[in-house]
């Protein structure tokens, strides 16, 4: 049966849920809160953020470990699944249909505009510098297409992330320069890009009336776009995260680790200064063909197994020579012994190097978690306080592009709506398994079976945290209607 | 897109292999062999289908519908369909059936492939040939499919703006602007052109203002400037009226059509609003910058007078645009918008004049650029980091050097794509490919008696593309090749196989014996297609050197096989005489090249105007499919309105 908005409201979700938003709207406005989701390709080799099921105590999955000094504020979800693809599209496009309510055409990569962007159309109207931040560590896109972006701002547009990989230039475009005589120069700039946007845009617009309908909607994108530019010019410049310029230094050819580090040090000073609410951060995009030989193996991984110097130095001959992210993601298709240097790596091998990149990738976020956290928050309390920072994956265990029972770690109490220091089992089944029948049996989508709770519930729990109601989103409301946000909401308790 | 390649009947258990299987890419061609293949060229016993011509006196009713009744609709019926391609609707009566063209290309396309309908149920060729009669019946003229809007990619708004302000070949003004993704293949489909971001809209302002400061600062030629800059009388005294006169030169080529008067006084409203100086060409700056960012100058824009609908035939200008866009990815020259503004562009004598004029010119080297590269995925060399650039440079230098030939020279056929007994090399891809020394730079050698002689399928650049880093794969040379130059690609695996993907595989075995699993169940009916092909280039390595043994454990590589059409082969040599024999290859290449040439995906409903462009493909020269392009009703037409 289909239970539209319009049902719940008047069958008693009304009480509930109205004041409930008011509240949030007011609390969003009080104390800035923001999100940042992280998301890492391939899927993990451990299902799993947790090693153990009981929700409380809990103990991180050992690929965590560089997050125990954040446990207390860490809240781990399990029991959300992402969407299944469609008949006929690609194992890896997932994650398009991350934020995106997933597919319901076999003609579409994504059926609807993502989440992340409805809020952040909606997160316009605060004014900061940036409605929302889409990053990625990206240089090149060879081949790759539309099935490997999260962040859709219509279903035929979707933002091409990386927009700027050099975090230096992405310093300069957000804070703007430091010395005098180039700020007099950057202010000429800004001058001058208004002086022609301001003329332009009327102009664009007067093309629109002798244009058919879907054309005006492939014109509309750079309209909005324009309009979008126009908005941030005519901003003052910022009074914040000024003279940091030298911090942000990257000289050619540095390492991917420092590129992250710094984008990820741009986060934290974008939420610092409030220059916008909502990050979405690709660590890289699915499949792509990138080698991670410029990590260095721990002596030690998470669950303690040591590495000695000879399984160090063939590991990273793995991480660089062998194979891409996403052949090691499969790492039982090789079974013969390693000895050769440029023999196949065994399944073993395969396994010690995700699981090193893994570690690293949650070294990455485990920065910005800590950077966070050591600031002042407003309210009282640490910034952190005031941020949702998700790290997760498009799927939960990349060797068998499963998206059921994603790992998902929420850092940060929101503002105040969550209680971390906590695992939260959302669904009670394991993958594949029907959760409780009372909680899963209304979904509206025919033929459909939720195994577990899908991600779309979580993403409207947290819009909610913003003060947006993400079930007015064009399409994505229906699917949180049609779907089982009521019941999610109840179990998604993050308090 | 729709999978009906599937078969959810064998999904519920993955059965033993059957040695017998035909399909079984495993066995050797014996007895059980499919019926003779259906296609023609291969096979020229065969009755060949007459496509595209007026098969009118077919009856659907009569004829076409109990034959698809009986082959296909068992499956692909009722509440679940197999595929999810429900036939039972789709043949309710002709109109409705006719009314879907698209999935009926793609039901053709399955069956000529053969993995419809499943092994031991052949259709007949009799029954084919009157099934593909019906589908492609052209009473009148072939259709046309939607034209939108569509902007133009950073190589063609790069070489735009070089050209309207006559800068060096060294300034990009397209530097700031972000990478680009593709659609059906190319960067200048409008799914992928179009897409728009801030930074993007950021760069284009970016490269608006450096253009044109660069145009004033003295970089353009003399003769651009003076040509752009010039007044009929003097600009002291007169500024505003030269401001006027500059714009209505100025308008026109930057929007590729005449502009309305109501356009250059829009325009002019920002010479007059400008109070950056008096200096006249700091007026004029604002001005050149602002027509820069306007729709009509970065996207391609085909206006259709109100309320018309249907197809009309495109207008003088918008063909001009159009065949230079599509021939050297920029923007008409002065010879082309002086036959548009005569009127004349739309005669077909001088239009094919003008494609041969076009076509001679070195500029057409765009189109290597843009198409060859693109379409054999060229660029994804880059990745490969593992083959040292020099080299990554030279394999991808020889392929562009081998299908630049191919593009120039009359003498060659499209199947040499696949069947050459020339290539192009360097002293790196000598040693390489182990050849004598030679020439150290590049040069064209016979290749006849060497292993080289597969055209691209030879060349290091699509076996090194086409292989994870250090053992060759040979599902993935067959996709590549099946989807590029047969347009056959199959569907991704469907989601139900997910949980065999990660069967371990013993690595020491011969790869033929590890791919056994592909070979039963639901998997065959895509991996008898692909893995053949794959096999076939066995004897070169992952990064395209000849070899005799292959793996870990040195097994003595096998390249013999057949296709499931029938052909069968000794090695890759034999295999790329196959592969050329293919009507698919020049299908395949006229379809991508129209795709490229539109910058739009090209549907079922036009698959006659495709067929025209492939007819015979094979055997002519690549100049000729262009020339079939550009003189085609589906590039000199537009379908306006609404999709």
């Amino acid at each position: 049966m289909k239970l539209s908005r319009r049902t719940m409201l008047r069958g008693g979700g009304l009480s509930l849920a109205l004041p409930f938003l008011e509240v949030m709207e007011a609390r969003a406005q009080a104390r800035p809160v923001r999100l940042l989701i992280f998301n890492t390709p391939n899927g993990f080799y451990r299902r799993s953020m947790v090693s153990s099921v009981p929700e409380m105590p809990f103990s991180l999955a050992p690929t965590l470990r560089s997050l125990d000094p954040y446990k207390s504020d860490l809240l781990v979800l399990s029991g959300i699944d992402n969407h299944d693809r469609a008949s006929g599209q690609d194992a890896h496009s997932p994650q398009a249909e991350m934020l995106t309510g997933g597919p319901t055409s076999q003609d579409k990569i994504v059926a609807r505009p993502s989440y992340d962007q409805f809020l952040s159309s909606r997160l316009r109207k605060l004014g900061l510098r940036r409605k929302s931040l889409e990053l990625s560590t990206r240089r090149t896109l060879n081949g790759q297409a539309s099935k490997m972006f999260m962040s859709w701002t219509s279903t035929t547009n979707y933002i091409v992330t990386p927009q700027n990989p050099d975090p230096h230039a992405m310093y300069l475009d957000l804070f703007g320069a430091s010395d005098p005589a180039a700020m007099e120069a950057a202010a000429r700039a800004i001058r001058h890009r208004k002086g022609l946007v301001d003329f332009v845009l009327p102009q664009a617009k007067s093309l629109n009336t002798r244009l058919g309908r879907e054309d005006q909607a492939r014109l509309a994108e750079y309209l909005q776009s324009l309009t979008e530019v126009q908005r941030q010019l005519a901003l003052p410049p910022s009074t914040c995260g000024k003279n940091q310029e030298a911090a942000f230094a990257y000289p050619a050819g540095s390492s991917l680790e420092k590129q992250m580090d710094l984008i990820g040090d741009l986060v934290v000073l974008a939420f610092q200064c409030d220059l916008t609410r909502l990050v979405t951060w690709q660590s890289d995009i699915e499949t792509v063909r990138m080698k991670y030989g410029f990590i260095t193996p721990p002596a030690t991984l998470g669950d303690g197994t040591p590495l000695d110097a000879a399984r160090r130095d063939r590991l990273k001959f793995v991480l660089g020579s062998h194979e891409y992210h996403n052949g090691l993601s499969h790492y039982s298709q090789g079974t013969v012994d390693g000895e050769a240097p440029n023999s196949p790596a065994t399944a073993e091998e395969r396994i010690l190097a995700l699981r090193c990149i893994e570690e690293w990738n949650t070294q990455r976020y485990a920065r910005v978690v800590g950077k966070l956290k050591a600031l002042p928050g407003e309210g009282g309390g640490t910034l952190l306080d005031n941020c949702m920072a998700v790290y997760t994956g498009s799927m939960s265990h990349g060797a068998t592009h499963d998206v059921h029972d994603l790992p998902i770690v929420v850092a940060g109490r929101g503002g105040g709506i969550i209680t971390p220091g906590r695992h939260l089992r959302v669904s009670g089944g394991t993958s594949g398994h029907a959760g409780s029948p009372e909680l899963f049996g209304r979904s509206g989508l025919p033929g459909t079976v939720y195994a577990g709770q899908k991600i779309d519930s979580l993403w409207v729990t947290l819009g909610d945290a913003l003060g947006i109601d993400t079930r007015a989103a064009p399409g994505l409301g229906e699917i949180a209607d049609t779907g089982n946000f009521w019941a999610t909401r109840a179990r998604l308790n993050l308090r | 897109m729709g999978d009906i390649g599937g078969d959810p009947g064998d999904s519920d258990g993955t059965p033993p292999v059957d040695p017998l299987n035909p399909l079984n890419p495993l066995n050797p061609p014996g007895p059980g062999m499919p019926p003779p293949p259906n296609d023609p060229v291969s096979n020229p016993t065969l009755v060949p289908a007459k496509l595209c011509v007026d098969n009118s006196s077919i009856s659907f009713e009569q004829q076409v519908k109990p034959i698809l009744v009986r082959n296909c609709v068992t499956c692909h019926s009722g509440v679940a369909p197999s595929g999810k391609f429900a036939m039972d609707k789709l043949l309710a009566n002709e109109a409705t059936a006719r009314a879907q063209m698209d999935r009926l290309v793609r039901m053709d396309e399955r069956i000529m492939a053969l993995e419809m309908p499943p092994s031991g149920t052949r259709m007949t060729n009799d029954e084919l040939r009157i099934v593909r009669e019906w589908i492609y019946s052209l009473p009148g003229e072939p259709d046309v499919a939607w034209n939108g809007l569509r902007r133009l990619t950073r190589t063609e708004y790069a070489n735009t703006v070089r050209d309207l302000l006559g800068l060096p070949d060294t300034f990009n003004s397209a530097a700031a602007l972000p990478a680009e993704t593709t659609a059906y293949s190319f960067t200048r489909v409008d799914e992928a052109s179009n897409l728009i971001n801030d930074t993007l809209t950021k760069g284009l302002i970016d490269g608006s203002i450096r253009a044109v400061d660069t145009f004033f600062a003295g970089a353009a030629t003399n003769a651009a400037y003076a040509r752009t800059m010039a007044c009929s009388r003097p600009i002291a005294g007169n500024e505003r009226a030269c401001a006027q006169e500059i714009l209505e030169r100025f308008l026109p080529r930057a929007y590729r059509r005449p502009a309305t008067a109501t356009e250059v006084t829009e325009m002019l409203g920002q010479y007059d609003k400008t109070v950056l100086g008096t200096i006249f060409e700091e007026r004029m700056k604002l001005v050149f910058q602002s027509v820069l960012l306007t729709p009509s100058f970065l996207y391609q824009v085909e206006l259709d007078p109100a309320g018309a609908t249907g197809v009309r035939a495109l207008g003088d200008h918008e063909l001009a645009t159009r065949l230079s866009y599509f021939l050297w990815s920029s923007m008409p020259d002065d010879e082309l918008f002086r036959l548009a503004g005569m009127g004349q562009l739309k005669n077909a004598q001088v239009l094919t004049a003008q494609f041969d004029r076009l076509y001679a010119s070195p500029r057409r080297s765009a189109l290597l650029r843009g198409f060859a590269r693109e379409w054999l995925r060229l660029g994804e060399l880059d990745n490969e980091d593992t083959v040292a650039p020099a080299l990554r440079t030279s394999m991808a230098k020889e392929t562009e050097l081998f299908m630049q030939e191919l593009l120039s020279n009359p003498q060659l056929p499209v199947a040499r794509l696949v069947d050459a007994d020339f290539t192009f090399v360097d002293a790196a891809l000598r040693t390489h490919y182990g050849l004598p020394a030679g020439d150290p730079a590049f040069a064209k050698v016979p290749t006849a008696g060497t292993a080289r002689v597969g055209g691209i399928l030879t060349q290091a650049a699509f076996l090194t593309l086409s292989s994870p880093d250090i053992e060759t794969a040979p599902v993935i040379r067959g996709h590549y090749v099946l989807d590029n130059l047969l347009c056959s690609a199959p569907p991704p695996p469907p989601p139900e196989v997910e949980s065999l993907i990660d069967k371990v595989r013993n690595l020491d075995l011969p790869k033929k014996e590890q791919m056994l699993m592909h070979a039963q169940g639901t998997c065959i009916s895509c991996h008898a297609n692909m893995e053949p092909i794959g096999f076939g280039l066995e004897h070169f390595g992952p990064q395209g050197k000849y070899r005799t043994v292959e793996g870990p454990k040195r097994n003595p590589v096998d390249a013999s096989g057949y296709l499931p059409t029938g052909e069968t082969f000794r090695d890759h040599t034999q295999l790329a005489k196959v592969l050329a024999g293919k009507q698919a290859l020049g299908n395949c290449a006229s379809r991508r090249l129209m795709v490229y040439a539109l910058g739009r995906q090209v549907p079922g409903q036009e698959a006659c105007g495709v067929h025209q462009v492939s007819a015979d493909a094979n055997r002519v020269p690549f100049k000729e499919l262009v020339r079939r392009v550009v003189t085609g009703r589906s590039f000199r037409s537009r379908r306006g309105g609404t999709p």
